[in-house]
């Protein structure tokens, strides 16, 4: 295998099970009632919450997005079909709802007092990089356009393909190519200006 | 397979993996630079994991489970147990409102004195005329009824008057 390969091959894959557990959910929930609904939101309140906070950047109002996506998806129940991928039918519903939000709130903030937040576990000198790291990454990210952040946030975080990943958006898979490759080249080459990279 | 096809592949995720793409990319300097820039990419975004833990979640779900409870319709009656409570609702009603209402009206085709008249007054107060000659009216009720007949034999006007403010009928 060529060196580094294991990174690029296995980055962006999405947990088979979870969304086959995420899609019974769903289905149990389209007969069972609200108290059904606990187990949507075991299987998916992760993500929403992960892609929401990606999209939006800004933690409160992820949190705000995640609550408007549940209560969507709990309204649009009857509309599910049951075998239609329900992962991708809500990351949809997330898409939409960001960027409902992200036009009343405006440009992508920075939130810079979270990525300074030390993880455990690790000494004051890896907390500073680690936070001076998370800090470049969500710089590089709020200079996307919000097409761009979302096509490399569902292919190269979320693991989707393109064919998933336009299907979320509601655009053609050439255009979520298009639009992940002019991403991720932006944001190397933003890292690279931002860590001192060379390449 | 080409350099395109294979920075096609270099995006999707491990299915799309293929033995041939690994070929490739062990043939061609060029494409596994790629695959490295887009390796270090990706570790560099993974390093930002969203800042949520156990607490947010529970906080998440403790929401929409509140407002979803919230917007819930309260526990229907069923239909067929709701008519029959709405009928005994209104029968109800009428029963406990029946012993203020007036008596219904006398369905007297003529003329009936309801109290008698005070003598002052009824000394004072001219007779009353009624439109055409009718038998058995009496000299000066408290309140008498006038029954006026119209063209149409099935139309019967019926005039209600005091005895001592009526004015003189025409």
């Amino acid at each position: 295998m060529v060196p580094g390969m294991e990174g690029v091959l296995t980055a962006g894959e999405a947990p088979a099970g979870a969304a086959s557990c995420l899609d019974a959910a769903l289905a149990q929930a389209q007969t069972g009632g609200p108290e059904a609904f606990e187990a949507v939101l075991e299987q998916a309140e992760g993500p929403v919450l992960g892609l929401a906070w990606r999209l939006l950047g800004d933690r409160d109002l992820a949190r705000d997005a995640a609550q408007e996506v549940f209560l969507r998806v709990y309204r649009a129940l009857g509309a599910y079909r049951p075998g239609e991928g329900g992962q991708a039918w809500m990351y949809r519903i997330t898409v939409n709802v960001c960027a409902d939000l992200a036009r009343k709130r405006g440009p992508v903030p920075v939130d810079l007092d979270e990525a300074s937040h030390a993880a455990p576990g690790r000494s004051a000198e890896e907390a500073l990089l680690h936070a001076e790291r998370r800090s470049l990454v969500r710089r590089a990210l709020a200079e996307l356009t919000p097409a761009e952040r979302a096509a490399v946030v569902l292919r190269d975080l979320e693991g989707l393909s393109a064919p998933e990943a336009a299907q979320v958006l509601g655009v053609r898979p050439v255009t979520v190519r298009s639009q992940a490759s002019n991403g991720r080249a932006k944001l190397l080459a933003r890292m690279r200006a931002l860590t001192g990279g060379g390449r | 397979m080409n350099c395109a096809q294979a920075r096609d592949l270099l995006g999707e995720p491990l299915h799309a993996a293929s033995g041939a793409l690994r070929e490739h990319l062990a043939a061609c300097p060029a494409c596994a630079r790629e695959a490295e820039a887009l390796r270090e990419l990706r570790a560099w975004l993974r390093a930002d994991e969203p800042p949520f833990g156990e607490e947010d979640r529970r906080a998440l779900r403790r929401g929409v489970m509140a407002r979803i409870q919230a917007g819930r319709p309260r526990r229907r009656i069923p239909y067929l147990l709701a008519l029959p409570l709405a009928a005994a609702l209104l029968l109800a009603l009428s029963l406990r409102r029946r012993p203020e209402e007036p008596p219904p009206a006398p369905p007297a085709p003529a003329v009936h004195p309801t109290e008698p008249p005070p003598p002052a007054r009824a000394q004072a107060s001219p007779p009353v005329r009624a439109p055409r000659p009718r038998p058995a009216v009496p000299e000066a009720p408290a309140v008498t009824t006038l029954e006026l007949h119209t063209a149409d034999p099935t139309i019967r006007i019926l005039w209600l008057a005091q005895a001592a403010p009526t004015p003189e009928l025409p």
